[in-house]
């Protein structure tokens, strides 16, 4: 990575490009361009990476995506950017004895994490009984009468691999992993090349081809930087474990929806989490395993 | 100063021609004014105007993409012998290579602009104001070298040029390890490119490691091939003498390469098919089709007909020695190997997805359109590049001062075998 | 309403009424019941699968006091978990809602002494039908998980008497391994946080107690086709044809007369 210098350097440079455009005109704060001010879609344009902002420019940044969504969605949000607590790494395992197909998770997470309607994280495959060959799982089963005779269900989502093949395609490094294990996407910073999709083995990232399907009724106003703030379109999104929920303590939509109590999730650095419980007396496996992608995302049966 | 004046006449000569000429410069123009509406439309709306999907994320942009690299990698298919192996005859076509290198790098380049979701932001690319995820991500790889070619291949052939419009010969010392340096680039940017696809472990149709030998492999015919068909449209409009054993070195070795690419070919079909697994689904997508989809089936087979048709004129001495024969095997290898490198490689992959999903891609008119687009760009690039670079090379266009020479280009009834 | 049946009960109780029960001691399930035949009120004796057919099956999502009935009580307040096992986490317990009309039991039961004999009891205590899996078809009936006594709560194997709001005591006596598994949280639902204090679901709250088993329901809709794009031409939902390029390999030999090898 780069030094001190340089940082400050570049800093100093995108500073001073946006706030010369922010200077040059009380126009700044007229809308235009498509209803943004100028002076916010300099500073767009000129947003630099995440991890390399100061907090005062995250603030700004958080600010302005605020005021996007009011502009947008005439919809008032709270955009926060909560770190990563200590000691703590998420884990998730699914009851496969238990999950019936229902999608109620799926659906939690559309409305929860602000998707366009077009686009669903997770992806409940139906599977025939005796096989694991995810190759002949039925994506767009039936929504009649569920479980159907002879097959169990399989949900997927990002599995937030420790090993994540999407993060080393990544060209501009727009998506990393967390400290507390969360693969997340800075969607102010892709550049929609769509490679990490292509390096994904399980499906799990997700494009905005066009305008995310959304309107101000159906916004969740409780949003994350890293998480379910609006998005715009051309970039790259995916599963991030609810991050504005598990950050402060709470579980994600997909296990609250649950009505069979088929999801776990929790801390895989406490010893008496649910989590660790699971993994350290049931049978757990996880997918495409051999590929060394180290998923956190495991499966399970009862006995 | 003498640059400005090299700008000048190059840019005059470029504005002067007969009607037939500006006839095909209105063709390009035309297929570069398509293009560019149908990608306005795709800057305003998004991606949402091609075809691709969540399953099938890249598509007929990155195909294009993918054979343009390999051609591009073909130039050296003339600098090696030019330069490593001293022949003269080749040598006067080195510069018509690069040319041909410096189009098919930016029209790779272009393809690869077109498939990106947010234009916008490709300045994160650059290092130091961007962050530049090398050595970690392939893509970075393949953004560095294809710009370091492509700068390269300008350099030396800007240098030639420059040289001769100046009346003396280029300095071999001063750019032969510019030389060198391409051609270790020209293998490495389709190495890399290959590398860009093997590196996913989660898609085994890609995952192989014969995915970058074949890469080259197949390079080297359609390379060579556009070569043949280029320098004779050279030499008949122009009179620019490429020497007819040139003709005859570059159809050996797209012979060669044709017949190595069926072979690569093969040993992979054994692979894939002997002990048929699940990893071979997109293998059987694209050869037998699977579960009733078989969209792309008639292609891949049209295109290897059209290999293995290729390979025998190529084989048979008496028909690689027909112009005729010739010809046909190279414009049979230029398609087939767009087919089979293009959408027979980079779509097969995504079908099924990872978990399964069928989804059947095929490009719709948007993507065409834009496609035509570039394609007509790189082609008025050669065609400029190539009017303002013979006068030079005939030696009939000179710096302001010296005397300009007899055209070479005059001489008619060059050797024709 | 109320006042309706409870004059109901008493008459209907008062009909059927025999011989006044003992007080109700520790002793095993079969300890004064008559297990032979399950009688209705009129004094028809029937069998096991006569009376099992004369009442309503009303699955848990159709009860007839839906509201009422056992779900979550999310406004109730959490009760201490009792330890069942060794180890076991300390955690808090979500009361299931209870049946407003029926609970307490004394709101009918006041004055009325149980009667242990085995048979189909008349409305309101016929809105389901006791479909607690081999445990059913009359092999369980009502006194073998509620209290006969004036309290009238539930009670265990052996005798004691507990809250309602603890029926997981009751169900961990037989499912000892989903008991376990839920008190260290490998079953059931924890609710809204992974972090901090632990509250989790009771049994009742999602496994209604007089027929557990989930019964199947529709599911809601599936992937959807990206923005602007119609489905294909060859698209087409998955159907038993897909299916047959997938055969369970029993069934392969099956189709194949024995001619796969």
């Amino acid at each position: 990575m780069s030094n001190q210098k340089t940082d400050l350097a570049r800093r100093k440079f995108l500073k001073g490009i946006a706030s010369v455009a922010a200077a040059s005109g009380a126009a700044a704060s007229t809308p235009a361009w498509g209803g943004s001010t100028l002076s916010d879609t300099f500073a767009d344009f000129f947003q630099a990476h995440y991890q390399r902002m100061t907090d005062e420019e995250i603030q700004e940044t958080l600010r302005r995506i605020e005021r996007k969504a009011k502009r947008r969605y005439g919809v008032d949000i709270n955009c926060k950017d909560t770190p990563a607590q200590d000691n703590v790494v998420f884990g998730y395992a699914i009851n496969i004895s238990k999950c019936r197909g229902y999608r109620d998770c799926v659906h939690a997470c559309v409305e929860e994490n602000n998707l366009s309607r077009d686009t669903q994280y997770i992806r409940v495959l139906e599977m025939t009984d005796g096989s694991l060959d995810l190759l002949h799982g039925h994506h767009y089963y039936a929504s009649d009468s569920v479980p159907h005779e002879g097959h169990y269900y399989l949900p997927m989502q990002c599995m937030h691999c420790d090993e994540p093949p999407c993060v080393k395609a990544c060209p501009v490094e727009a998506t990393w992993t967390e400290p507390d294990g969360i693969v997340v996407v800075d969607y102010d910073w892709c550049i929609g090349c769509r490679y990490c999709m292509s390096a994904c083995p399980y499906q799990a990232r997700h494009f905005n081809w066009g305008t995310p399907q959304l309107s101000g009724e159906q916004i969740n106003p409780n949003t994350h930087y890293l998480g379910n703030r609006p998005r715009p379109k051309g970039v790259v999104e995916k599963c991030h474990f609810c991050v504005q929920r598990t950050r402060d303590g709470r579980q994600p939509a997909c296990q609250a929806a649950c009505p069979t109590g088929a999801r776990i999730f929790g801390n895989l650095l406490d010893p008496n989490s649910e989590i660790r419980y699971v993994l350290e007396h049931k049978a757990v496996f996880r997918l495409k395993e051999e590929l060394g992608t180290e998923p956190k995302f495991w499966y399970f049966r009862d006995a | 100063m003498t640059l400005l004046y090299l700008f000048r006449d190059a840019i005059r000569e470029m504005l002067r021609g007969s009607w037939r000429y500006w006839a095909w410069i209105c063709l390009l123009l035309a297929m570069i004014a398509v293009g560019g509406w149908f990608y306005v439309q795709q800057l305003i709306n998004g991606l949402v105007v091609t075809n691709m999907t969540n399953q099938v994320s890249w598509g007929f942009y990155i195909a294009n993409f993918t054979y343009l690299v390999g051609i591009a990698a073909a130039a050296v298919m003339v600098v090696i012998p030019a330069y490593i192996f001293h022949r003269r005859d080749v040598k006067d076509v080195v510069l018509m290579g690069e040319i041909l290198a410096i189009a098919a790098v930016t029209m790779a380049i272009l393809f690869v602009v077109v498939d990106v979701g947010r234009p916008d932001r490709l300045w994160h690319l650059i290092p130091g104001i961007g962050i530049f995820n090398f050595p970690e991500s392939m893509l970075a790889w393949d953004v560095l070298v294809l710009n370091g070619y492509l700068l390269l291949n300008v350099g030396i052939s800007f240098y030639i040029i420059f040289c001769h419009y100046r009346n003396c010969e280029p300095k071999l010392s001063r750019y032969f390890p510019f030389v060198i340096i391409g051609i270790f680039l020209a293998i490495g940017i389709h190495t890399v490119t290959a590398f860009l696809y093997s590196a996913n472990t989660g898609r085994p149709f890609w995952s192989n490691p014969l995915l970058a030998p074949r890469f080259i492999a197949s390079a080297f015919c359609s390379g060579p091939a556009l070569m043949i068909v280029g320098l004779q449209l050279i030499r008949a409009i122009s009179r620019y003498p490429v020497p007819q054993s040139v003709i005859k070195q570059l159809a050996i070795i797209m012979t060669a390469s044709l017949q190595i690419t069926l072979f690569l070919i093969g040993v992979e079909l054994f692979s894939e098919f002997y002990n048929e697994g699940k990893h071979a689904a997109s293998a059987r997508y694209l050869y037998l089709g699977l579960n009733g989809h078989n969209a792309l089936t008639p292609w891949i087979w049209t295109a290897l007909l059209m290999l293995g048709a290729a390979t025998m004129i190529g084989t048979i001495h008496p028909l690689r020695n027909s112009t005729f024969f010739l010809n046909i095997a190279c414009v049979l290898t230029i398609i087939g190997v767009w087919i089979e490198k293009g959408m027979g490689m980079v779509v097969p992959a995504y079908i099924p997805s990872p978990i399964g999903e069928i989804y059947e891609y095929t490009p719709n008119f948007a993507e065409i359109a834009v496609s035509i687009g570039i394609w007509g760009l790189g082609l008025l690039l050669v065609t400029l590049l190539v009017k303002a670079a013979l006068p030079i090379e005939c030696g009939t266009l000179r710096k302001p001062g010296v005397h300009p020479k007899d055209s070479i280009c005059h001489l008619a009834n060059m050797e024709k075998q | 309403m109320t006042r309706v049946i409870q004059t109901l009960c008493a008459c209907a109780l008062m009909f059927s009424a025999t011989s006044p029960v003992a007080a109700s001691d520790g002793g095993g399930i079969t300890d004064d019941w008559d297990w032979g035949a399950i009688e209705a009120m009129d004094d028809t004796p029937l069998d096991a699968a006569e009376a099992r057919s004369r009442v309503t099956v009303s699955p848990p999502s159709q009860r007839i006091t839906n509201e009422e009935s056992s779900s979550p009580d999310l406004e109730a307040t959490p009760r201490e978990a009792y330890t069942l096992f060794a180890g076991m986490p300390s955690f808090r317990v979500l009361p299931s809602r209870k049946d407003k009309e029926m609970h307490p039991c004394t709101n009918c039961h006041k004055w009325v002494p149980p009667i242990k004999k085995t048979r189909a009891l008349p409305s309101p205590h016929n809105n389901f039908e006791l479909e607690h899996s081999l445990h059913g078809k009359g092999r369980f009936w009502c006194f073998t998980c509620h209290d006969d006594q004036p309290e009238r709560r539930l009670r265990t194997l052996e005798g004691e008497s507990i809250e309602f709001d603890d029926a997981y005591i009751l169900c961990s006596q037989c499912h000892v391994n989903q008991a376990r598994d839920w008190a260290f949280g490998g079953h059931g639902k924890r609710l809204d946080n992974w972090q901090g204090e632990r509250v989790v679901y009771n049994c009742t709250a999602c496994h209604y107690q007089h027929a557990p088993a989930f019964a199947p329901r529709e599911a809601m809709p599936g992937p959807t086709m990206r923005q602007g794009l119609p489905r294909p031409a060859h698209w087409r939902p998955p159907s038993p044809a897909d299916h047959q390029h997938h055969e369970t390999l029993w069934l392969r030999h099956e189709n194949n007369n024995g001619k796969v090898h």
